[in-house]
């Protein structure tokens, strides 16, 4: 009796036993994922005193390297951890804005606890907000969609009055329906201030002082949420729609070191369609 | 023939009425309910704002419980509605529905449940479904299991089936499939000649596994993930040990930021027990040990395990002020308890003694070593780390220090003193990246007036002191009952010691309650703390918030 019930338990552990994959390095898939017209938006919610938004950034990057220069990231210094500190001069400086609090304050980013981040302003898991692990794994399928749209940025920089004019030129390679926002960001790269860390391989811990910041969002050209493109109306393959923008530079703002940032998305979702990025000057 | 047709159809009347009555009288109809509403107000000082409600004022959390039974066979279902959620739950519980629906059949050796289960292998290291009701907490599984017990002393589990999400059906190819078993050998009843023995022997096994499709385009996904464990249970006399040891293979996941390092689970209790000494210690490492049906969730959703807790579940007020989360990407830690009887006619027993506890535990991060020079520790796509099995790392997560002392002065008197020193990680624990460590320190006078046998004042005075994060607090409560009924109580939390003179506030509550027979109903209004709530080391966030609350619970 009891041999009986011991020979069906051991046949039962070994079916379980069975079940179980070990996965040897490489760990990562090879997918080729230079080929394709489609880019994702990684906004990338950080703040100088927040110690693992440094790690999240390094991610970022080695993303935006393993897709192929395909993913187009913005940093938004935004919630607790941006705050300027009122004790600590080393955290005196305030790199938020108008847009990237009001994005953090209805997306929720903030209230989760950086880092974190929105892929595509498309709810992953009936979440918007992204953690960093969850990055590659929510940007990778979004790649390999074909692209409904093409963007097409051109800058013309005036130094002598530090004048930027942009002219977007979205072609629809798709039908849309419903109401397409047009949104446009000003990025820099090469920020140099204070920021707490806590993984040695994107600076010195426990404060990096000479912290490299990249893709920091400076503000938007045409608003919070950008503006309606198609008034609503359904739009078909090869309709095209073209917005241009001008924006007045200010001294901390170098113009060598930033980007336009463009996308479009729908209104009543939020989701990113398309976004491109192109620089300021060259 | 008409004449047989109104034979035939009144013996089968007799017979149905018959089977009817009989099957009636054997039906037995068991059941639970429980509602819980909450009404918001804008409060400015707590910075919630009539925009920020944004006509949101209603929360409305509800479940009833309905068990048929009926001989051998027993089924059920559980009706919840969350419209919307109660806030501080995830939101993703907003609906309405019959999520647990289950029926079984059980006999004295075997016993057979289709739909929704709750089950459990030893300590729930590597399989624990359950339903925790204050934290909006749900992990049942919809499937298949088998319970046999052969012979006496032998208990052989087997389940199979898919985790509950929230409201979301499982499809196809969506979260995993979880199949386990679980043997456990009572040896006492298994072998006679071990009947009498002194020596209490339990022997147990499980392995369970998990199968979800690899649809990550990103990483080298493991579609089936298994897990295996091993346990005993020995008593000798006044002394008793358990231990459970678990294994897990690679299951990169989002919340261990996707290694493919294997986990690990050491739980290891001893105890000692006699007339008027308690003792008891406990020691856990885990390393790598979350363990989920689908790999992309974060948060209170999806576990197949459970990481048996080891820190003190703390009641007071300012004592629960900063819980203890169990940290599944690894924490490593022990807890000693001592309980004494103080006699009586002793300088502090006096006329009726007294009870004195000490607990003390300590909980610290895992050793973390690079697994490879190229890699960072944790990285995603690699090994992660490597650990020393024992040794501690230098990331304190919890200490905490309980005395205790419970005295009875007179017939009508009686009190708890309690003293607490905590230290607590609240960058790790609940997410406050760069913030220090808080250590409090945590005094607690607990007094009870009898005035009657029925009628009793209890009040609760409580404060605690710490530099870090808002400082100092001071709390009372006054709780008058008048038995078996009726219980009103007045408390107020007032953080007087912050830095920031407009953040010093009261936190008040009035409440009242009635409970008759099995049906209990309590109100209360008041200002609700931002804080965590903890049921066995998994926690909730509890966001500030000002208002009316209404509970009403009943069984039947």
């Amino acid at each position: 009796m009891k041999i009986r019930y011991l020979i069906l338990l051991a046949f039962l552990v070994v079916f379980v036993a069975n079940s179980c994959d070990k996965v040897d390095a490489p760990y990562v898939e090879k997918v080729d994922y230079c080929s394709g017209d489609k880019k994702v938006l990684l906004e990338d919610y950080t703040g100088h005193e927040c110690v693992n938004c440094p790690g999240a950034a390094l991610l970022a990057h080695t993303l935006k390297q393993n897709f192929c220069d395909r993913l187009v990231i913005i940093s938004v210094h935004a919630g607790f951890f941006a705050r300027p500190s009122a004790y600590d001069p080393l955290f005196a400086d305030d790199f938020r804005t108008e847009a990237g609090n009001a994005w953090d304050t209805f997306f929720g980013n903030g209230a989760q606890g950086n880092p974190n981040g929105l892929i595509n302003r498309i709810p992953i898991n009936d979440n918007f907000v992204v953690t960093p692990g969850n990055w590659g794994t929510a940007i990778a399928p979004l790649l390999q969609q074909p692209a409904k749209a093409s963007l097409i940025l051109k800058n013309t920089f005036d130094h002598t009055n530090k004048k930027l004019t942009t002219k977007i030129t979205t072609t629809f390679l798709d039908a849309v329906e419903g109401d397409i926002n047009l949104l446009v960001c000003l990025t820099q790269d090469s920020i140099i201030a204070p920021q707490k860390n806590n993984t040695p391989e994107a600076g010195e811990t426990p404060i990096d002082e000479n912290y490299v910041h990249m893709h920091m969002l400076r503000t938007t050209l045409n608003g919070i949420w950008g503006e309606s493109i198609n008034g609503g109306n359904s739009v078909g393959y090869g309709d095209k729609f073209s917005q241009e923008y001008t924006l007045d530079f200010i001294d901390e703002w170098v113009p060598k070191n930033c980007h336009v940032v463009a996308f479009i998305y729908h209104e009543d979702t939020k989701a990113v369609i398309q976004v491109e990025e192109i620089a300021v000057s060259e | 023939m008409k004449k047989t047709l109104l034979t035939i159809t009144a013996i089968l009347a007799i017979g149905i009425s018959l089977n009817a009555q009989e099957f009636l009288e054997k039906s037995e109809v068991h059941g639970s309910f429980e509602t819980d509403g909450m009404f918001y107000q804008a409060d400015n000082a707590l910075g919630i704002t009539d925009t920020l409600i944004n006509g949101k004022n209603f929360g409305f959390n509800a479940f009833a419980d309905i068990i048929y039974t009926l001989g051998d066979f027993t089924a059920g279902f559980r009706y919840e509605a969350y419209a919307p959620p109660i806030a501080g739950f995830d939101p993703r519980l907003e609906g309405q529905g019959f999520p647990y629906l289950w029926a079984t059949y059980a006999t004295e050796n075997y016993s057979f449940t289709v739909g929704n289960f709750y089950e459990q292998f030893g300590n729930g290291m590597v399989l624990r479904t359950y339903q925790e009701w204050t934290l909006g907490y749900d992990n049942s599984i919809n499937g298949v299991r088998v319970i046999a017990k052969p012979v006496k002393g032998m208990i052989l589990k087997g389940v199979y089936g898919t985790q509950r999400f929230f409201w979301n059906k499982w499809e196809k190819n969506a979260r995993g499939i979880v199949k386990g078993v679980d043997a456990e050998l009572n040896f006492n009843d298994l072998f006679s000649s071990m009947a009498g023995s002194k020596l209490k022997l339990t022997l147990g096994g499980s392995a369970v596994s998990k199968y979800q499709v690899d649809d990550n385009p990103f990483y080298k996904m493991p579609q089936n993930v298994a897990a295996f464990a091993g346990r005993f249970n020995v008593g000798l006399g006044k002394f008793n040990f358990t231990s459970e040891y678990a294994y897990k293979i690679n299951d990169p996941s989002a919340v261990n930021n996707y290694i493919y390092k294997d986990g690990q689970g050491l739980v290891f209790t001893g105890s000692y027990s006699t007339a008027g000494l308690g003792l008891f210690a406990m020691f856990k490492r885990y390393d790598n040990m979350s363990y989920k049906s689908d790999q992309s969730v974060n948060g209170n959703a999806l576990h197949i395990n459970y990481l048996p807790a080891l820190t003190e579940d703390h009641i007071y007020m300012l004592a629960s002020m900063y819980p203890y989360a169990t940290q599944p990407n690894g924490e490593i830690g022990f807890q000693i308890q001592v309980n004494y009887k103080i006699p009586k006619d002793t300088w502090i027993g006096g006329k009726y003694g007294a009870g004195l506890s000490v607990n003390f535990s300590q909980i610290n991060d895992i050793d973390r070593q690079k697994a490879h020079d190229t890699a960072g520790i944790n990285q995603s796509g690699t090994l992660g780390y490597k650990s020393d099995f024992f040794k501690f790392g230098k990331d304190v997560f919890n200490r905490d220090l309980t005395v205790a002392i419970n005295k009875k002065f007179s017939k009508k008197v009686k009190g708890i003193f309690t003293l607490i020193n905590q230290e607590y990680n609240q960058a790790v624990v609940l997410g406050h990246t760069g913030e220090p460590n808080v250590k409090a320190n945590i005094a607690i006078l607990d007094m009870t007036y009898k005035f009657t046998s029925n009628k009793a004042l209890r009040g609760e005075f409580q404060g605690l002191w710490t530099k870090e994060d808002k400082q100092d607090w001071a709390a009372i409560l006054l709780e008058y009952t008048i038995s078996p009924h009726w219980f009103f109580s007045v408390a107020d939390q007032y953080n007087y010691g912050n830095e920031i003179k407009a953040n010093r506030l009261h936190y008040y509550t009035g409440s009242f309650g009635y409970t008759y027979q099995t049906t209990r109903i309590a109100v209360t209004y008041g200002r609700q703390r931002e804080g965590v709530v903890c049921v066995g080391g998994v926690c909730r966030q509890v966001p500030a918030s000002n208002g009316f609350s209404i509970t009403l619970s009943s069984n039947f």
